[in-house]
């Protein structure tokens, strides 16, 4: 008797695994994934300034020295007796906040092409300073991937030199 | 006769000969079927779908074979913020032609941060996919690091649709550093520095015949359709889809 059970509740198990096997076999699929990896560095550059004094003219280039691109504006620090004048030169332009800005962005170890060169004159006689502050900024895209800077981030060194008499 | 019954091996012998004329006549009926039917062919359906990558040699099939190249990103000497990058990724659909059956498909999207395993307190929403038109995406599967996107019209055997368009990362990120103070200066580090964007495409197929109940045994998702085959999904859960 106990042996007709045991079969009983076999029959039963196998009826109700065939029947749950069914559906989960009844519909045809099927998927494929795949994944990938791009790397990010992020960081800013120092940048470093050469300067040159020749009859009270300033002649600056100024150096990437960092691993990033970076964009570069300087500024001269001057006493109001001083007057600033800035030579024409290809990718320099001041702007309305009296930095001047180079136009193109630096590659890491690279430097400005042309030399930012600002004529000096004093109306005042005396020893004075000008001291050019240089900033970086790094560079960044729009979604056209055209090259941008966000001066509000910046990173700053500066330049002092006593000039004049 | 009693003597019969009682016999067990005339009952084998004649269980025996019953069985074995059975077989042979069966194994002839089914010779004589075999050659009468020889140029039936009968072939099951077979579902099949794969992810495509444009690279400078066209379109190349990944997946099993190897992984996403961001071949426009490759090309910059570094992955630059902000810029939105072409990466055409497209779904083909390569079931056996001989069967040619139509499939709905669905592109899991996962995407996050990666270094020395998964950065989980950075933000993976500052990784922009663009996906191409025509993909709804069923917002009540999504979060900040997975996205589902389902075709809502069949795919045909041999068709293929475009899914992914570009990569970009948020300016934002730029913004985000964090900083270690000392008596003398301020350190400023990028959290997202030397980190890795990951991004993980799983794309998945099932049958478009009973089309409703396919899709939940597959997906797990109700979706309702205009048709019970091959029809357009009008409906996932409880949200209309168009």
């Amino acid at each position: 008797m106990k042996r007709k059970w045991c079969l009983v509740v076999a029959a039963a198990i196998m009826l109700i695994s065939v029947n749950a096997v069914k559906p989960a076999m009844a519909y045809f699929t099927d998927s494929v994934a795949t994944e990938g990896k791009i790397k990010l560095k992020l960081g800013d550059s120092i940048p470093k300034i050469d300067e040159k004094v020749e009859n009270m003219t300033k002649k600056i280039t100024i150096t990437n020295t960092g691993d990033y691109d970076i964009f570069v504006r300087a500024k001269a620090l001057a006493p109001e007796s001083c007057t600033i004048t800035l030579t024409e030169m290809e990718g320099w332009s001041k702007g309305d906040d009296g930095y001047y800005y180079y136009s193109k962005p630096l590659a890491p170890k690279a430097a400005t092409e042309s030399q930012l060169i600002l004529g000096i004159n004093n109306s005042l006689s005396g020893s004075f300073n000008v001291i050019i502050v240089q900033e970086a900024t790094k560079v960044l895209y729009d979604q056209d991937g055209k090259a941008y800077a966000d001066w509000n981030a910046v990173v700053a060194t500066e330049n002092s030199y006593s000039t004049g008499n | 006769m009693k003597k019969f019954y009682k016999n067990p091996l005339l009952i084998l012998a004649l269980g025996l000969l019953i069985i074995s004329a059975g077989s042979i006549s069966a194994t002839r009926a089914a010779m004589d079927y075999q050659s009468a039917a020889e140029s039936v062919n009968f072939s099951t359906a077979e579902i099949s779908v794969e992810i495509k990558e444009l690279t400078d040699d066209g379109y190349v099939t990944i997946g099993k074979q190897g992984g996403l190249t961001f071949p426009e990103v490759a090309k910059d000497d570094s992955f630059k913020i902000g810029k939105k990058y072409k990466e055409s990724v497209k779904l083909v659909n390569n079931s056996n032609e001989a069967t040619g059956y139509s499939e709905y498909v669905r592109v899991v999207v996962r995407k996050s941060w990666y270094k020395d395993g998964k950065s989980t307190d950075l933000d993976p929403s500052l990784i922009n996919l663009e996906v191409a038109d025509g993909w709804y995406e069923n917002k009540a599967e999504g979060t900040s690091e997975q996205a589902v996107y389902y075709r809502l019209t069949p795919l045909g055997c041999g068709k293929e649709a475009e899914f992914l368009k570009s990569i970009s990362v948020d300016n934002k990120i730029t913004n985000l550093v964090s900083t270690k103070e000392t008596e003398t200066s301020i350190e400023t580090e990028y959290l997202y520095s030397e980190e890795f964007v990951y991004i993980q495409l799983q794309a998945d197929a099932v049958q478009t015949h009973n089309a409703e109940d396919a899709i939940y045994a597959a997906w797990g998702v109700k979706a309702k359709c205009d048709a019970v085959d091959d029809g357009k999904i009008i409906k996932i859960g409880d949200v209309a889809t168009q």
